[in-house]
């Protein structure tokens, strides 16, 4: 029994000659003639390559180099005997695939986008205490070139000044170690704590509150950030991001990775949670102390005024903690609600005008 | 006056014939582009190897189409390899210089890191074209990329330290010199391509061409400055809207003859390789001319501005179709004594490419 027959080409894929063969569709198989030699290939190990208005392009499994060209019309012969060598389209595949590319990309978007945060906070604990002062360093290295140390002939009165207080506040957190505090001359008011036990207070932060007590109250949430080490889970957090948004989407380079992770390295942001966390700390360090825990309320209302009151919004004029902060006055309101009035003073008059007098005036 | 001096057709050989259409590479950057987005770009592996399968199969050649044979698996894999092997561990390198490690030390390691990142980009250009070749049939039989990506990337890198050394003047040289490294390496089949490097073979304008561009962008670079001291002068160092737009209007009309220039070094350059280049007994001609690669770039720039991005692919197929139209194949082949190529190639592909974002190729 025959089937139908056409004249096809075969590139067998031990030369690159073109052989010109007849082939006949048997039941079983395509049947191959060249030059009078015939061998059948079973339909099943056939497979269809492409298809267009001249010609059908079939290869052969376990011999990938195998290609039989048939004309057009074979197709319709081949219908019947083996579909799989007709049928056009890959829709089915396509569909699969782009399903599980959309169901595996929305698993790397999980790892990114909660796993990366989530692994920072056990990293920075399992951190060395001497790699975290050196990752401190290059940080605060890094910070400076933006935010410049007050002089020297102010600043250290002032450093020397704040030193019993920081380590009040410092011991009352369980912070071993010294803690670093460096005024520099930023306008905008703020403070930050960085990794490796260092916090940088701006001189805006000290003309905007009015007194000792809220400058401590500021020093303690700051001192809640050390104890917890934020400063290097915000950095974790960040780079971890960073890198895998980077890997995912296909890089563009070690340069511009560079570029991005020192652009993040001054510009740590704390989440909510960690936000949250060193109000809540500061406020029972204070209350601890015989502090008036309400001076937190206060500077926050005053910071949030003078932030609000100030249209410039560039890189370090909006204090990260309250940027990060849309319920600031949610915030006041618990620190004011905690309020204990003719409590000890956290500073003498003169502790506080020696710092005060930190930047001697040099804001930037 | 830029006089070209394009070669006489030979005689006749095999005839190429690319028809691919914008229409059609249009609608794979299209919805390359939005299932890229769908799948945090992961799809740009499939969707790659779908445009080159489709610009492969509309390239005949003698009759017989290209084939890709590449799979969008194998370059999602090459990707993960390079990132886990390659990239990761260099990342994490300077993240450690950046952070944990004080000044030299840290110079010390960021340098070496860099050092290795430019050699490396050298390699991953080699293995993209080990790959796509591999990946390359015509007639039944696939083409081959031979040689040692590190011996390439090497020398590839001490070549443009000689470039950056000489003022850019080593560059026609180095690029010359890669494109016979590379081609008197590849084979279709058994069958080796050469490459011609001898003082005969070197019949196009390559030095006279580049020392027309290299003056030709200081002057253009030194007329530029002049036209803006010019200008800023004129409005008293205050400079308003008006005084923008001719800044953009020196900078544009001094650009087209630096352009021109360019394009002229660069239609000598693929002249004088592609008829360096023989395989067998058939010898190549490409009829390129200067205003033809300004065209080409120029509209291929707009191709891709004005499909905000997605025609990027039609651009690429348009260099290739450009390419492949000018292209004259003298001489015959004899098939039937082109064996099989020895290896079938890698198994994954162009993953350290992907990984340092080379869009290098097709």
């Amino acid at each position: 029994m025959t089937g139908a027959a056409f004249d096809g080409r075969l590139h067998d894929g031990a030369s690159a000659a073109a052989h010109a063969v007849r082939v006949i569709a048997s039941p079983d198989g395509l049947t191959i003639d060249q030059d009078g030699a015939a061998s059948t290939v079973p339909y099943a190990e056939l497979h269809l390559l492409d298809v267009d208005a001249q010609s059908l392009r079939l290869g052969r499994r376990g011999a990938p180099e195998f290609r039989l060209i048939l004309p057009a019309a074979a197709r319709e012969a081949l219908k019947a005997q083996a579909p799989h060598l007709a049928r056009v389209g890959h829709g089915g595949r396509m569909l699969a695939l782009v399903g599980g590319l959309i169901a595996a990309s929305a698993v790397l978007a999980a790892a990114v986008f909660w796993g990366a945060p989530l692994a920072a906070e056990p990293l920075a604990r399992h951190t060395p205490a001497a790699a975290e002062a050196a990752i401190g360093d290059n940080v605060a290295a890094q910070i400076s070139l933006a935010m410049r140390p007050c002089p020297a002939s102010t600043a250290e009165p002032a450093v020397r000044a704040t030193q019993a207080l920081v380590d009040r506040l410092a011991a009352a957190n369980g912070v071993e170690g010294p803690v670093e505090v460096t005024f520099v001359r930023t306008a905008a008011p703020n403070a930050i704590a960085l990794p490796g036990r260092r916090i940088f207070v701006t001189a805006g932060l000290l003309d905007t509150v009015e007194s000792g007590a809220e400058y401590a109250a500021v020093l303690a949430h700051e001192m809640a950030h050390v104890a917890a080490r934020d400063g290097l889970v915000a950095l974790y957090r960040h780079a971890g991001l960073g890198l895998m948004l980077e890997v995912i989407t296909g890089g563009s380079g070690v340069a511009q990775q560079l570029v991005l992770l020192s652009g993040q390295l001054t510009e740590l942001r704390f989440t909510r949670a960690q936000e949250q966390r060193a109000d809540d700390r500061a406020l029972a360090t204070l209350a601890q102390l015989g502090h008036d825990p309400g001076a937190l309320g206060r500077a926050l209302a005053r910071l949030k005024a003078e932030t609000q009151g100030d249209e410039k919004d560039t890189r370090f004029d909006v204090p990260e903690w309250i940027e990060s902060h849309p319920d600031i006055d949610a915030r006041i309101k618990a620190a004011q609600a905690k309020a204990r009035p003719g409590a000890a003073p956290t500073l003498s008059e003169d502790a506080w005008a020696t710092i005060r007098a930190a930047c001697d005036g040099k804001a930037q | 006056m830029i006089r070209e001096t394009h070669d006489a057709p030979t005689t006749a050989g095999a005839k190429i014939d690319q028809h691919s259409t914008i229409g059609g590479m249009l609608w794979i950057g299209f919805y390359t582009s939005i299932l890229s987005i769908l799948t945090l770009t992961l799809f740009r592996f499939w969707g790659r190897t779908q445009f080159r399968r489709r610009l492969w199969k509309e390239t005949v050649i003698d009759g017989e189409p290209l084939e890709y044979v590449g799979k969008g698996s194998e370059l999602f894999f090459g990707f993960l390899i390079a990132i886990f092997t390659v990239m990761a561990p260099m990342v994490g390198a300077l993240l450690f210089a950046q952070l944990a490690m004080q000044p030299p030390a840290s110079f010390v390691v960021i340098f070496a890191v860099y050092l290795m990142f430019y050699v490396l980009i050298f390699a991953a250009l080699f293995l993209t074209r080990r790959y796509q070749l591999s990946r390359t049939l015509w007639r039944g039989v696939r083409f081959a990329q031979e040689g040692q990506p590190l011996a390439f990337a090497l020398s590839a890198f001490g070549q443009a330290l000689l470039t950056i050394i000489t003022f850019g003047w080593f560059a026609p040289k180095m690029r010359l010199n890669l494109a016979e490294w590379m081609w008197s390496r590849t084979k279709f089949g058994d069958l080796g391509f050469a490459y011609d490097s001898s003082p005969q073979a070197r019949t196009e304008k390559v030095w006279a061409s580049f020392a027309l561009a290299w003056l030709g962008s200081i002057v253009f670079y030194l007329a530029f400055i002049g036209a803006v001291f010019a200008i800023m002068s004129a409005s008293g160092g205050n400079p308003g809207p008006m005084q923008f737009v001719q800044m953009y209007a020196a900078a544009l009309a001094l650009i087209i003859p630096l352009l021109l220039m360019t394009a002229w070094h660069e239609a000598v350059m693929l002249r004088q390789i592609t008829k360096s280049i023989s395989l067998g007994e058939v010898s190549f001609r490409v009829h390129v001319g200067a205003w033809d690669v300004l065209l080409l770039v120029f509209t291929n720039a707009l191709l891709v501005i004005f499909t905000l991005g997605f025609g990027a692919m039609a651009a690429e197929m348009r260099s290739w179709r450009f390419v492949a139209r000018r292209l004259e194949l003298a001489g015959q082949l004899n098939y039937s004594a082109i064996g099989q190529a020895a290896s079938r190639g890698p198994r994954t592909g162009e993953g350290m490419a992907d990984a340092f974002d080379l869009s290098g190729g097709v």
